[in-house]
């Protein structure tokens, strides 16, 4: 059952069914003076508050949406920036890379530990391609020997004597 | 029909096809989630004399009620895209309105009189009690259209906020119950017992004055 306040409001508002009203008027006959008094509340509240018009309505509008706007632009930009990031983060992906292409393109490679060695290699290199074939170097005094192992039979190309 | 009136009749249809050839709440809400902010500049020309006058008539105060119908508004914006149309259009902005108000109305520590309280109100009301006179004296002239405002205004100060919105919303917007529930997220119960407390309240202070108009 609802309280006394609650049926009284909904009374006033017309939100009682007319069974109800008949009941709530039988109970509380004073009720009827009571929605006079409301009513004339409710008049005075609509005459005093309704009148209140805003003013300069389209400086309003343009107020909100100058503030929108500020605020738009300061999202795009902002997410510019977090954008860049990543653009700076490929940007030193790709510089690295060019340097390690320069360095592999430009950098001479090979065992430059040993000037002999390369020599060693380049008169096996002449000799065979068989990898098996060994040789090794012996510095004498005012001559150098060198001596390969390993070669089945002279190829007939290198053969000094055919 | 000045623009408050205007808005209340299309109020009144139902937001629906507020004008012929005007596109209604939905297709405009639709428009803004897609970020067009034209389409929410219609929407704050259809709403904001309503929702002025229902701001104003929380704070009376004119600045007040601007900058918090601006800050509403940007809220509204901000979160459109949140609105899932489950209740009406005007209905979430209002709810958006009323919660911004409130809020600033609290940050200022306004809380109204407790002797209508609803929590303490049975102690303090007799449910069936007759109002009684303010003890100012009675004008022996009309009063100015200024001054009734004003004394309405001072009337609706001494109210909490949570009185004051009720009434706005019941006494100038004429909204629903339900409506009124909705926007405050409270039970009808609770609708129906504040705006019992409120109208006594501004009965016992402005009885002198609608007794002479």
């Amino acid at each position: 059952m609802r309280p006394f306040e609650e049926k009284l409001t909904a009374w006033f508002d017309g939100k009682l069914s007319a069974e109800e009203a008949r009941s709530f008027l039988k109970d509380y006959p004073s009720a009827l003076e009571e929605k006079a008094e409301f009513l004339k509340l409710r008049q005075l509240l609509r005459q005093g508050l309704e009148s209140r018009v805003l003013e300069h309505p389209d400086f309003f509008n343009a107020q909100i949406m100058a503030q929108i706007m500020r605020e738009s632009v300061q999202r795009r930009s902002l997410r510019r920036g977090w954008l860049g990031l990543p653009q700076i983060a490929w940007g030193g992906v790709g510089a690295l890379s060019l340097g390690f292409a320069m360095f592999v393109a430009l950098i001479p490679h090979g065992d430059l530990s040993d000037p002999r060695s390369g020599y060693v290699a380049d008169v096996l290199k002449t000799k065979t391609h068989d990898p098996n074939v060994k040789a090794t170097v012996d510095n004498q005094k005012n001559m150098t020997i060198i001596k390969v192992e390993g070669l089945h039979k002279v190829p007939p190309e290198k053969d000094l004597n055919h | 029909m000045n623009e408050v009136e205007t808005r209340a009749s299309k109020l009144e249809a139902g937001c629906s096809a507020i004008d012929a050839g005007e596109p209604d709440d939905v297709d405009l809400v639709k428009r803004c989630q897609a970020g067009d902010s034209s389409a929410f500049n219609d929407l704050v020309t259809r709403y904001r004399g309503k929702v002025f006058t229902m701001i104003y008539g929380m704070v009376q105060n004119e600045q007040d009620a601007w900058d918090l119908a601006q800050e509403g508004f940007l809220k509204a914006w901000k979160s459109i895209h949140r609105f899932k149309g489950e209740s009406s259009f005007y209905t979430w902005l209002y709810r958006i309105m009323t919660n911004v108000t409130i809020d600033s109305l609290r940050r200022k520590g306004i809380r109204g009189e407790a002797e209508f309280d609803d929590r303490i109100a049975a102690v303090d009301v007799e449910p069936g009690s007759r109002t009684t006179p303010s003890s100012v004296p009675l004008p022996n002239k009309k009063l100015e259209h200024r001054e009734i405002r004003q004394r309405i205004d001072e009337a609706i100060a001494k109210l909490s906020p949570e009185h004051r919105a009720v009434i706005v919303m019941k006494e100038i917007e004429d909204l629903q119950y339900n409506e009124i529930a909705e926007i405050l997220s409270c039970s009808l119960g609770t609708v129906m017992s504040r705006l019992f407390y409120a109208r006594k309240k501004l009965q016992s202070m402005l009885k002198d004055l609608y007794e002479t108009l």
